[in-house]
């Protein structure tokens, strides 16, 4: 079996799961704002490792951090200390935040934020941020996924079924020129680099260029 | 050992974490060498943090919610 359809299999065994758990999950929940928002406050362990797991596995985990490692190397080891760092103070105040919004009844950033200090104008900028900002992030998160998917399936996932999110551009036109004529980070700096000394021996030329390009 | 006293050591080493993987103390781990498990040493020490970050917060946990606090 070819290897692209096997890693396509995979994709599609992991879509199953993670949609069966999500469908179990959402079976026993109540028709109300917190039923949909927030599962009933009834999360299991699996629903929130998954759900963990999708706030910090982004694709900046598959596509920015492994990016800008092989663009800079190790100077982005930083992204493995701050990726535990940045969750550990959640031990403390996840719990808490969870347990006023119980209490209160709120599901979201902007009613937490009203509730604890009274003021409609603030719950509108925290809601208006929430938009501007989660809008043009799950966007990113559909393009990623897509250009992952395209990339591990040889190009053969099909556009409609890649996400679509390209309201936002995330890629440089360089990656952006790679993907389009279907060629790897790896491949295209191989053929750079052979390029590059192909010139430098053969026809004396200067390459620097095509280094800063690559670097 | 208190609760109290796990909560105080697990915020200590976390701020001591912090401290570990920023400038300027990270800067005396940026080596490429000794290999550390085959990883070049300014890999393995934020690796290394990561466990220990890690073994704290379930030495925590325990505190917190399992049979140590009891």
């Amino acid at each position: 079996m070819d290897q692209w359809l096997v890693i396509s299999l995979m994709i599609v065994a992991y879509l199953g799961l993670t949609l069966w758990v999500g469908l179990r999950a959402g079976r026993g929940t109540s028709s109300t704002v917190d039923g949909f928002v927030a599962g009933d406050r009834n999360f299991g362990f699996l629903v929130m490792y998954f759900v963990t797991g999708a706030t910090v596995f982004s694709a900046f985990a598959f596509l920015g951090g492994p990016g800008w490692a092989y663009s800079r190397g190790a100077a982005a080891f930083y992204i493995l200390s701050y990726g535990v760092l940045g969750m550990a103070p959640w031990y403390v105040i996840g719990p808490k935040v969870a347990r006023i919004g119980r209490q209160q009844g709120q599901v979201t950033q902007a009613q937490f934020l009203t509730g604890r200090f009274r003021s409609r104008g603030l719950s509108l900028i925290i809601a208006l941020i929430s938009i501007a900002a989660l809008i043009p992030y799950i966007t990113l998160q559909m393009r990623g996924a897509g250009i992952v998917v395209e990339a591990v399936t040889d190009g053969r996932v099909p556009l409609w079924l890649r996400g679509k999110g390209y309201a936002v551009e995330v890629l440089s036109n360089s990656d952006d020129g790679r993907y389009r004529v279907r060629v790897g980070p790896v491949a295209a700096r191989d053929r750079s680099e052979g390029l590059a000394k192909r010139l430098e021996d053969d026809e004396g030329l200067p390459t620097w260029i095509l280094r800063v390009r690559e670097s | 050992m208190t609760r109290r006293l796990v909560r105080r050591l697990a915020v200590g080493l976390f701020l001591v974490y912090v401290l570990a993987v920023t400038w300027p103390g990270a800067t005396l781990f940026r080596a490429p060498e000794p290999l550390v498990f085959g990883l070049p040493l300014s890999l393995a020490w934020p690796v290394a943090w990561i466990l220990i970050g890690w073994a704290t917060l379930m030495v925590l946990d325990y505190f917190e919610n399992g049979d140590g606090g009891e």
